[in-house]
C-alpha cells in the first residue's frame, strides 16, 4: 500500500492506494493548527474504513503546505508536482491542471504523462483562492453549495472591480445595499476568481484537456466562469480535493517501485 | 573620534584604486530594507537604489568620510538630491560618465578620474600621484585575475559549491583589501570539489539579480545541483568586468577599462545587453534556469522574455522568481524552487 498526504492550508486529505494504482480509502480533515496530530486521526482514519493494518504502507510521501510536517513520511514532494501526477491519473492525456484551493491557485502545464513542464501560481493574495469565496459567501449570507444554484438564476453578472478580497467585502456590501441581487453578485464573484486564475494561465501556454482540482471545483459557479475565461472546457474529478494526496500516493509507489528496482 | 576610513559608492564605473592610492577603504553600498525608505523615494524606483537610500539615513552613514556617486542613471540622480535635501550626505563627489567608447569620451573620463583624484586628495592628503596609485592597480589587476578565474570555472558548471562561495565573497568585497580577497579567492579555489559529478546532479544558471541573492544559490546547492550564475546588477559586473591594461597614462590606462566593461544595463542598447546575458548563458549546458528579477527593475523587465524564449526553444526549462528584497525563507518561494527542481528529475527528501 501507498499512502500520500497533503496537508494543506485549510484540510488534510489522505489517499491510500495499493500497487495496481486503485484508490482502496481516503479521507479529508481540517488541518488545524496541529499538523502532527491532525495527520495521525487521518492516516488511522484511512486506513480503519479501508480495513488495512498500517504495516502494510511501503511508503508515504507528504505534500502541501505542511508536507515537512509528516514525521514518518518517506519524502515531501510540492503540491504542484502531486497534483500533475494525480490529474494525470484522474484524467489521461490531460495537458492543464488548475488547481484552486483554500489559500492558494495555481496553473500547471503538464506533459501526457502528468511531468511539470510550468506552471504559475498565486500564494501570495487571497483573491481567486477557497478563502475568498468563503468570506464572500459569509458576507451574502450564502451557504457555499448553493453558490453554483444561484448563479444560474442571475439575470446579469454584477461587476466586481476590486481584486483584493477585504475591498470586494466592501464593495459587495455596497451593492447589496443598492439593491443589487444576490444571484447577480454571485455570478460576478465566479467570475471575478476565474479572471484571478486566467492571469495566472495568461502567464503559460495552457492546453487542452484541463482538469480542474481543489475544493473550489465542487462549485459549479466557478467551474463555469473558468471555462468560459479560458474558452475550454474543465474536467472535474469526483473528487477533485483529493487530486493533490493521490498524486502523492502515486509518486510514492513509483519511489518504491524504482527501490526495488534490480 | 576616529577619521571615517571608507567612501562609499553604487556604481560600476567608479574605481576603487582611486579611493585605495588616497588612502580610503571603497565600499560598495549595499543598503537595507527598501521599506524604510517610502515616502523618501518614488515605491518604483531602482530597487538597489532605494536600499542604499536607507542604508545612508542610519548610522552606517557616518562611517563614510564621502560618498561617490555618478550620472550613469537617473535613480542615482535622485538620490543624490536625496542626499542634499536631507543633509545627511557626506562629502559627494559626482563623477560624470560618458556613455560612448570614443577616444574622446576616453579623454573625457580621464579627466573626470583626475578630478576625482584630487577631490579624493583634499580629503585625505594622501594622494600624490601615479607612484600611489601604480602598486595599488597591479593589486587590484591580481585579484581580478583570480575572480576571473574563480568566475570561468564557476560557469563551466563543472565544480560542486562554487557559485555560492564566489558570489559570498563578491558580496563581501567591500570588506576587505584586494590583499585579503585575494586570499580568500585563492583558498576558495583551492578547496573546489572536482570530483566526479554525477548525471542525476542537475546543471543550473542562475542569472538576472543573482549576486545579491547568495541564498537562493545556497538552497540550490543544498538541493544537489551544480549552479552557475551571472549577474547584470552592480555586484556581479565587479572585478571581473575591468581589465586594466597600463600604458604611458595610468589615469587614461583606467579610464579605458572602466569605460570597456560591460555596461551598466542602464547605460547601454538594451539589446546589446541581452546579447551579453545570451553569450554568458551559452558558455554552459544547463539543464534548467532560473532568473531573478528583481521588482521595479526596468533593465531586468526588458531582458526577461526575449532571454527566457531563448532558452525555451533550447529546450531548457526556465523558473522565473520575483523578489523584493531577496527574502528566500518564505515558503512560496521555496516550494516554487523545489518544484522547478522537481521537474528536472530532482526528488526532495523529506
Amino acid at each position: 500500500m501507498y499512502l500520500g498526504i497533503d496537508v494543506g492550508s485549510l484540510a488534510a486529505k489522505a489517499v491510500l492506494l495499493d500497487r495496481n494504482e486503485r484508490v482502496v480509502g481516503w479521507a479529508i480533515a481540517p488541518s488545524g493548527t496541529d499538523h502532527v496530530r491532525t495527520v495521525e486521526q487521518l492516516v488511522g482514519s484511512v486506513l480503519e474504513s479501508a480495513g488495512i493494518a498500517r504495516e502494510a504502507i511501503r511508503k508515504t510521501v507528504g505534500t502541501g503546505y505542511g508536507r515537512r510536517n509528516i514525521p514518518f513520511a518517506d519524502l515531501a514532494i510540492t503540491e504542484i508536482s502531486c497534483h500533475a501526477r494525480g490529474a494525470a491519473l484522474l484524467y489521461p492525456g490531460c495537458r492543464t491542471v488548475v488547481d484552486i484551493g483554500g489559500q492558494d491557485s495555481k496553473v500547471i502545464i503538464i506533459d501526457d504523462r502528468g511531468k511539470v513542464l510550468d506552471f504559475s501560481m498565486n500564494d501570495r493574495c487571497a483573491a481567486g483562492t477557497g478563502r475568498f469565496l468563503e468570506v464572500m459567501a459569509g458576507t451574502l449570507k450564502v451557504p457555499l453549495d448553493e453558490m453554483d444554484l444561484l448563479s444560474q438564476r442571475a439575470r446579469r453578472t454584477a461587476k466586481i472591480s476590486s481584486v483584493c478580497t477585504v475591498f470586494a467585502e466592501s464593495e459587495i456590501v455596497g451593492l447589496i445595499a443598492g439593491g443589487e441581487n444576490k444571484e447577480d453578485i454571485v455570478k460576478g464573484l465566479c467570475r471575478s476568481i476565474a479572471e484571478r486564475v486566467g492571469t495566472l494561465a495568461s502567464r503559460l501556454d495552457p492546453l487542452p484537456p484541463m482538469v480542474m482540482t481543489g475544493g473550489v471545483a465542487l462549485n459549479g459557479a466557478v467551474v463555469k466562469a473558468l471555462e468560459e475565461k479560458l474558452s475550454h472546457s474543465l474536467f472535474v474529478p469526483e473528487n477533485p480535493q483529493i487530486a493533490g494526496a493521490l498524486g502523492a500516493a502515486l509518486i510514492a509507489h513509483k519511489e518504491d517501485e524504482k527501490g526495488t528496482r534490480p | 573620534m576616529n577619521r571615517p576610513v571608507e567612501i562609499g559608492f553604487l556604481s560600476t564605473y567608479v574605481p576603487r584604486e582611486l579611493i585605495a592610492a588616497a588612502g580610503f577603504r571603497p565600499r560598495l553600498l549595499r543598503g537595507l530594507e527598501s521599506r524604510e525608505t517610502d515616502g523618501s523615494l518614488a515605491a518604483n524606483l531602482c530597487p538597489y537604489v532605494r536600499r542604499c537610500a536607507s542604508f545612508l539615513n542610519g548610522d552606517e552613514g557616518s562611517k563614510l568620510a564621502a560618498i561617490v556617486l555618478t550620472d550613469s542613471c537617473y535613480p542615482m540622480l535622485r538620490l543624490r538630491d536625496l542626499f542634499r535635501e536631507k543633509g545627511t550626505l557626506p562629502v559627494e563627489m559626482l563623477l560624470r560618465v560618458p556613455r560612448k567608447h570614443t577616444p574622446e569620451a576616453v579623454n573625457f573620463f580621464r579627466q573626470e578620474l583626475d578630478k576625482l583624484a584630487k577631490q579624493l586628495t583634499s580629503l585625505s592628503g594622501a594622494y600624490s600621484g601615479e607612484e600611489r596609485l601604480w602598486p595599488v592597480v597591479e593589486q587590484y589587476r591580481m585579484t581580478r585575475d583570480l575572480q576571473r578565474r574563480a568566475a570561468d570555472l564557476m560557469l563551466s558548471g563543472s565544480v560542486r559549491g562554487l557559485a555560492s562561495g564566489f558570489t559570498t565573497i563578491i558580496d563581501d568585497e567591500h570588506r576587505f583589501t584586494p590583499t585579503e580577497l585575494q586570499r580568500r579567492l585563492e583558498t576558495l579555489l583551492a578547496g573546489v570539489d572536482r570530483s566526479f559529478l554525477p548525471a542525476s546532479s542537475p546543471r543550473l544558471l542562475v542569472a538576472g539579480s543573482s549576486f545579491l541573492n547568495t541564498q537562493l544559490i545556497e538552497v540550490l546547492e543544498k538541493s544537489g545541483a551544480v549552479v552557475s550564475a551571472i549577474d547584470s546588477c552592480a555586484y556581479g559586473r565587479l572585478g571581473t568586468s575591468v581589465s586594466v591594461v597600463v600604458g604611458d597614462d595610468l589615469l587614461s590606462s583606467l579610464a579605458t577599462a572602466y569605460l570597456n566593461q560591460p555596461p551598466c544595463l542602464r547605460m547601454c542598447h538594451g539589446q546589446d545587453s541581452l546579447t551579453r546575458t545570451l553569450k554568458l548563458t551559452r558558455r554552459g549546458s544547463f539543464d534548467g534556469a532560473l532568473y531573478v528579477l528583481p521588482r521595479n527593475c526596468t533593465p531586468h523587465a526588458y531582458h526577461l522574455l526575449p532571454w527566457r524564449e531563448t532558452l525555451r526553444k533550447t529546450g531548457v526549462p526556465v523558473l522565473v522568481l520575483e523578489t523584493e528584497d531577496g527574502d528566500w525563507s518564505r515558503p512560496g518561494l521555496l516550494t516554487r524552487i523545489e518544484a522547478f527542481l522537481e521537474s528536472l528529475g530532482e526528488i526532495s527528501r523529506a
